[in-house]
């Protein structure tokens, strides 16, 4: 005998909530991702931001650009919450990091240009040694391609500052690309210590 | 141009951030430039494997299982549609649904016979779900085709729930009420787990009949 599907007593109409938000899921998921390194903690950190949004769903009715909107959100909590929960709080020492990078000949040659590796191994390796505020921009920016109009709002800070930042991030990690031999010459190591 | 100034832009240039101005000028600069045109190549393929960076892909039901959890509670829900008066008569039209097991993926919507309703009256419409074992924490889904309205909740368009399947037949019952002669399709989906199965189902509304 066919079962009657009795549940419709749980049924619900889908929100506005759920409607204009459904289609930023996996884009916040994928930043979550980023920011978290961990599938699962990207999973609980959207549910988080997720409730933390509902109430606010008559705001969200009038937002036009939802995706960096939700990012801001998410953004914030990773750092003021998720972040200081599961791991230490943010160093200070990048900063100096940071203010070092203007001693930094940040300028590629032409030569320079033609020696920097651009392997995806190579790139991701790079990219881990960067500092995370460093990597964070350039996760946001280049990979998942927020544009910087956007990590203004999301990350509060002046779109002037953010372009020099990106450009000395993106500075640092060409020169890891270059410099770093353990990026540069993963494959030669016997030469190197004969060499040597 | 620089060429020192020309390789400052070029992520920008790769991105396509710049303006038409400055774009066209970096370009017929790394044009004539072989050594720009080389550095070009290199931020090309740096900004690809930038976006080739692998990250995990998101689970199938996530999107829906999280929204759901944090919107749960204190919103209106459908009555139970079993109870409607038109569940247990005689005049229900049966859809022939699908057959859902795992590991199979989104059903074509081939072959499914387009389903009749009178105009302004109400037709319990009622599609067959066969699953070969029990399934719990199913996600369902149905979209309105905009010739039909669920009777009573006209504003009704898309609504979801959460549920089981149990082994053997199961039977989704909808009282549609046709609104307009144009021609639609109604889209239910179920989901558990990574799999999805739609089912689209044509729907006409037929004028005089009423």
């Amino acid at each position: 005998m066919a079962a009657i599907l009795s549940f419709w007593a749980n049924a619900r109409p889908k929100s506005d909530f759920e409607q204009r938000l459904a289609p930023h899921i996996e884009s916040l998921f994928r930043l979550a991702c980023r920011l978290t390194n961990d599938p699962l903690d990207a999973e609980e950190l959207v549910q988080e931001v997720l409730v933390k949004l509902y109430p606010r769903r008559d705001e969200l009715a009038n937002i036009e650009q939802i995706r960096p909107w939700a990012s801001r959100v998410l953004y914030r909590m990773f750092i003021d919450k998720w972040r200081r929960r599961k791991l230490e709080p943010l160093n200070e020492s990048e900063l100096p990091e940071e203010q070092n990078l203007d001693q930094v000949d940040a300028q590629l040659s032409a030569e320079d240009y033609l020696q920097l590796r651009t392997d995806l191994g190579a790139v991701q390796s790079a990219l881990n040694q960067l500092s995370e505020a460093h990597r964070t921009l350039i996760l946001m920016h280049d990979v998942e391609g927020y544009t910087l109009v956007e990590l203004e709002g999301i990350l509060d800070v002046p779109l002037g500052t953010l372009k020099s930042r990106v450009h000395r991030a993106r500075a640092r990690l060409k020169k890891l690309l270059l410099d770093d031999q353990s990026i540069a010459e993963p494959f030669d190591v016997r030469e190197r210590v004969s060499v040597k | 141009m620089r060429c020192q100034d020309v390789r400052n832009l070029l992520p920008e240039l790769v991105r396509g951030d710049l303006n038409p101005a400055a774009e066209a000028m970096l370009r017929a600069h790394v044009e004539d430039c072989r050594a720009c045109t080389g550095a070009l190549a290199r931020e090309q393929q740096l900004q690809a494997s930038l976006r080739a960076i692998p990250v995990a892909a998101m689970p199938a039901d996530f999107a829906a299982r999280a929204l759901r959890q944090a919107s749960g509670g204190g919103r209106p829900t459908l009555r139970r549609l079993v109870d409607h008066p038109l569940a247990l008569a005689a005049s229900i039209v049966m859809v022939c649904g699908m057959t859902f097991m795992l590991g199979r993926s989104l059903t074509p919507a081939a072959g499914m016979e387009t389903v009749s309703l009178p105009l302004g009256q109400t037709q319990m419409v009622a599609l067959k779900i066969d699953a070969p074992q029990a399934f719990e924490h199913v996600e369902f889904e149905v979209a309105l085709p905009s010739n039909v309205v669920l009777e009573g909740q006209p504003e009704l368009r898309e609504f979801a729930w959460s549920g089981q399947l149990r082994a053997g037949v199961n039977v989704l019952s909808l009282p549609l009420v046709g609104v307009d002669a144009a021609g639609g399709q109604l889209i239910a989906t179920v989901t558990y787990g990574n799999t999805k199965k739609s089912l689209r189902i044509p729907l006409s509304v037929a004028v005089g009949k009423g």
